[in-house]
């Protein structure tokens, strides 16, 4: 074993296992380190906005520049709190209608692409059982969905059935998936834990 | 059979564990056998032309470093080993240049990359759809400066690559983990201009991948702690994702076999 010398891998193991003792249960160790994430986390993501997004479109832009039409965006930005403001609340709308109505017209104008690419890659021939499991899959689990038609009828019922099925088999892979990854990064903090900080293995 | 039922998940926690260190400390060296998607996507970036230029994207943060940074070393790795010329740059997500940047220096130092002129870092810039948007009509513009405050054009690497589009770019390799993430780069760049996408994709996200996979939209991708671990096996680097197969395997079979214990439980219960 050779105990790392290093603050930085002291401040991380000491954190892991801060942060793990909640498994235990709920108590002030645990507490401790939430708080102290949250109060970096916080600075951090301020900092890193001033300085990304306010510095250089409004100190270098639009006063060192003089492009003045960036106070547009930040008068239109500003104008969100006016939510706590009951008699004008009102005006907090227009920011968010802006942004609403910006990011569905650019999603629009990009997105279709790919989910038409998705729709046509359904269109297959039907020569392998991969395949044949893929066409039966897609119109299966779409009739899952067809809300409008009646369950009742024994056809539509049955491959509704079908389409159930798919789902659960795509559930249960997705949440299969979700506990490796959930285990998996457990075994990254292990490996600090063991490697970087007790240097178990190590001369 | 109702204990069956009410296991201490603290009990589970504490297996667990001990499965996780016994298994790092004695590792069973278990095989880990290439699927032919590890195979697909190594080829993918093995058959690029030799004076690519391709860019990294660590579209993560400290969350999915663990399964993340061994893809990244991976795939710089294998680009540096082909020669390709390397940036490495993101959006949004802005501890992942930050994290990767110790491992990059690292690789290049032993592949003799110089920074500027092989590869470079840009950090991760603001705007996520607008960014990569920017990116396609004017790289320089979008970037600004690099990860060290540089301003890019400066770069030799950077007059290659003026604009993202698939005359200066050869293959965009992107480290997914949310949003944005490999989905934008497909809808803004890649399928636009018709560069080749390659993913290295987190476990937990690997169903909602492999439709792009199966449509062609994806080239390839690297299926979470696994799939890196074969692509280790496939550079001839093993790294951290190989050495951890024995533990998810342990931990693999220690939860199917919970979930067997709890099922018989529910349903001795049920027939009550």
């Amino acid at each position: 074993m050779n105990i790392s010398t290093d603050p930085a891998i002291w401040t991380q193991a000491i954190c892991i296992l801060a942060v793990y003792t909640y498994l235990y249960k709920d108590n002030p160790i645990w507490r401790l380190a939430e708080t102290v994430y949250l109060a970096l986390a916080t600075t951090y993501w301020f900092v890193f906005y001033f300085f990304t997004y306010i510095q250089p479109a409004i100190v270098d832009k639009a006063i060192g520049e003089g492009e003045w039409h960036y106070f547009l965006a930040v008068i239109l930005g500003l104008m969100i709190f006016f939510r706590y403001i009951p008699s004008v609340a009102w005006l907090a709308r227009y920011p968010m209608s802006f942004w609403v109505g910006y990011g569905t017209g650019y999603i629009l104008s990009f997105e279709p692409a790919v989910w038409l690419t998705q729709i046509t890659s359904t269109f297959l021939a039907l020569n392998s059982i991969q395949n044949i499991l893929i066409f039966i899959g897609v119109l299966s689990t779409l009739t899952y969905f067809f809300f409008t038609l009646a369950k009742e009828n024994p056809v539509v019922g049955g491959v509704a059935e079908v389409g159930k099925w798919y789902i659960m088999i795509a559930l249960g892979s997705a949440f299969g998936n979700t506990v490796l990854y959930r285990w998996n990064l457990f075994v990254a903090r292990a490996n600090t834990l063991l490697f970087d900080w007790l240097g178990v293995g190590q001369a | 059979m109702e204990r069956l039922m009410k296991i201490d998940r603290r009990i589970i926690y504490l297996l667990g564990a001990a499965i996780v260190f016994l298994t790092m400390l004695y590792p069973l060296g278990l095989p880990v056998a290439i699927s032919d998607l590890a195979r697909q996507t190594y080829n993918e970036v093995e058959n690029l032309p030799d004076d690519a230029v391709v860019i990294l994207s660590p579209m993560y943060d400290s969350g999915a470093m663990g399964e993340l940074n061994p893809m990244f070393v991976a795939l710089f790795r294998h680009c540096a080993e082909r020669g390709y010329k390397i940036i490495i740059v993101n959006t949004q997500w802005v501890q992942g240049p930050q994290i990767v940047h110790k491992f990059a220096t690292e690789i290049a130092e032993e592949y003799g990359y110089v920074y500027g002129e092989d590869w470079i870092n840009l950090g991760s810039k603001p705007g996520a759809a607008i960014f990569l948007q920017t990116a396609v009509k004017d790289f320089w513009e979008a970037c600004i400066e690099d990860f060290n405050g540089q301003p890019v054009e400066s770069y030799p690497i950077m007059q290659l690559v003026p604009k993202v589009t698939a005359e200066y770019v050869d293959a965009c390799l992107v480290l997914n983990c949310g949003t944005p993430g490999a989905p934008e780069w497909l809808a803004y760049v890649c399928q636009p201009e018709g560069i080749k996408l390659v993913i290295g994709e987190i476990q937990m996200s690997v169903p909602e991948s492999m439709p792009y996979v199966q449509s062609g939209q994806y080239a390839g991708m690297i299926a979470g702690s696994r799939g890196c671990a074969e692509y280790e096996q496939l550079i001839g680097h093993p790294g951290q994702a190989l050495k951890a197969q024995d533990t998810m395997s342990a931990i693999a079979l220690m939860v199917t076999l919970f979930i067997i214990l709890g099922n018989i439980g529910y349903l001795a219960t049920r027939k009550k």
